[in-house]
């Protein structure tokens, strides 16, 4: 049978829990509510990392984030990083596990990157026949968090926002609700982030996250190696008072500053959700 | 639209190939072509590569310089595109790769150095096993054991090379005191790459232990056993020297059970 932990609840701003900050983190632990894991990097037996995560774990909950599922691919759900995935959950238990709304392999190779899909019906019809597949092999609900992208094709008849909508809602799935991305795609694309904000199905929204961009000239790249901007702290605003109080996490993952810095940034987003949450519901009284 | 074509030409166009049939799925805008958006995500995931190549080869990437060791990368990448979701599988095939890579031939120790910290990377993602199963080896009749092959762990690996390939790593890492300059490179080398426990602590070491080609004996031997050799022809080889080795290999738990063919 299985350790049972007893710290599960995940609650407040988190941190992604990272290699460069391990030693750091041994003394900022019990600050911390909780850690997002990579899932990816723990998913090989007997390694360092591994052994960090059950430590981490003992007194921190955590959530798991994955690329490896390639929810969108057309090739058949990878059954060994699928097992792989469920044994760590059933062991470490995270309070749940997402992954992203594209493909990252297809045709037997692996790209390791997030590439967006064409939004019409026959993709929806696949990518939910695909989440209630992974459902139905983890045993719960699947988080799936809304991507950044570079291109549209020619092959999409709908709006990303109504894509979201159609995929959770039948496939009854969980959404991480990246704000950063919303923007940034919204620049790219040139459509009203707000539309795409307000569309989204509040209910379903498990945790946001937060990141940093670097402007290219020519668009937005969702680089996770920057402070978070200005007119995303704006829409993450209005994301708090669509969603209310979900678990926030802000993602650094390249240019990694010290923990001490990206406490900072999770500091700053905790306040401007309280601050958001405390307005609005004062607003409701 | 066939989702199924459209990844297919993204697959081929990202490592390497023709990038027509890519683009023609992408909308271009006064911004950026169809041709400028997918190059951003072909940029991005030969990046990704190249950076997950860097981190398993430090040493190579110092050896050739990173601009080198970038543009070497996307070769090898669509030479080799990844099938693994893990960048920890990622990279076997570098050390061959170098081997025929004709702009590193004046390096000639550098695909013996990529196989080093292959096998590095190998042995520290493998479990470390507790227990032998050698238990029924008393059992075991004296017609059988000519006949007896043992297995060594996965969390060492045996390698030999013509060139000091220790100390090239050793004197990449930092504070080793060692410079490249002051190694006799063309020193041949066996060498023993483990993965253990440090006493006392949690984290996981990787240790080496180079032998010199005079004095290799025990090496010889587990190479021997790796490669499949029978008991009764490792007695041939090792004569008197055999119950002392195998003892020492079973002690280390590098030696871990046997069957008999």
């Amino acid at each position: 049978m299985s350790k049972q932990y007893s710290h599960n609840k995940i609650q407040g701003c988190g941190i992604g829990l990272r290699l460069e900050h391990y030693n750091e983190l041994e003394k900022e632990q019990e600050n911390i509510p909780w850690f997002e894991v990579l899932s990816d990097n723990y998913l090989i037996e007997g390694t360092t990392q591994r052994d960090y995560l059950y430590k981490f774990r003992e007194n921190n909950p955590v959530t798991f984030h994955g690329v490896g599922l390639s929810i969108g691919s057309t090739e058949p759900l990878n059954k060994d990083y699928l097992t792989r995935l469920k044994q760590l959950k059933d062991e470490v238990q995270p309070a749940w596990v997402s992954d992203h709304l594209c493909w990252t392999s297809a045709h037997g190779v692996v790209t390791h990157d997030l590439i967006p899909l064409p939004y019409t019906q026959t993709v929806v019809d696949h990518i939910v026949d695909r989440i209630s597949q992974i459902q139905d092999y983890l045993g719960e609900q699947l988080v799936i968090e809304n991507v950044s992208s570079y291109l549209q094709f020619k092959a999409t008849d709908m709006t990303e926002w109504d894509f979201i909508n159609e995929v959770t809602s039948r496939s009854d799935c969980k959404l991480l609700l990246d704000v950063n991305n919303i923007y940034v795609n919204a620049q790219n694309h040139k459509f009203d982030a707000d539309e795409y904000l307000f569309a989204m199905p509040a209910s379903r929204v498990a945790e946001m996250h937060l990141a940093g961009y670097e402007d290219r000239g020519t668009h937005l790249l969702d680089t996770h190696s920057r402070p978070v901007s200005e007119p995303v702290w704006d829409l993450f605003k209005k994301a708090v008072q669509h969603v209310g109080d979900v678990p926030v996490l802000i993602e650094w993952d390249n240019d990694i500053p010290s923990l001490e810095r990206v406490i900072k940034e999770s500091e700053k987003a905790h306040k401007i959700q309280q601050q958001v949450l405390s307005d609005t519901f004062q607003k409701v009284v | 639209m066939n989702i199924n074509k459209i990844q297919a030409d993204f697959i081929e166009a990202i490592f390497g190939g023709d990038q027509t049939a890519a683009t023609s799925h992408v909308i271009s805008d006064e911004t950026l072509t169809a041709e400028q958006r997918f190059g951003i995500y072909s940029g991005s995931v030969k990046g990704i590569l190249t950076q997950a190549l860097g981190a398993t080869f430090p040493v190579c990437k110092a050896l050739v310089g990173d601009q080198f060791f970038d543009n070497m990368s996307k070769i090898f990448i669509d030479k080799y595109p990844p099938t693994s979701c893990f960048f920890a599988e990622y990279g076997n095939n570098l050390p061959a790769f170098l081997a025929s890579f004709d702009p590193v031939k004046d390096i000639p120790y550098i695909k013996d150095v990529a196989r080093f910290e292959w096998a590095r990377q190998e042995v520290y993602h493998q479990k470390i096993q507790h227990g032998i199963d050698l238990n029924k080896l008393a059992d075991v009749t004296e017609e059988q054991q000519t006949k007896l092959t043992f297995s060594l762990s996965k969390t060492l690996h045996l390698i030999q090379s013509d060139y000091r390939i220790d100390d090239i790593w050793f004197a990449h890492q930092e504070d080793s005191g060692l410079k490249l300059e002051d190694i006799d490179l063309n020193k041949a080398v066996k060498l023993f790459i483990w993965k253990d426990k440090e006493a006392g602590r949690e984290s996981i070491k990787i240790s080496l232990m180079s032998t010199t080609a005079e004095d290799s004996a025990y090496w010889d031997f587990l190479n021997a056993v790796s490669s499949g050799a029978t008991l009764g022809s490792l007695a041939e080889s090792f004569a008197d020297k055999l119950p002392e080795y195998l003892n020492q290999g079973i002690q280390s738990a590098w030696i871990r059970s046997f069957t008999i063919n």
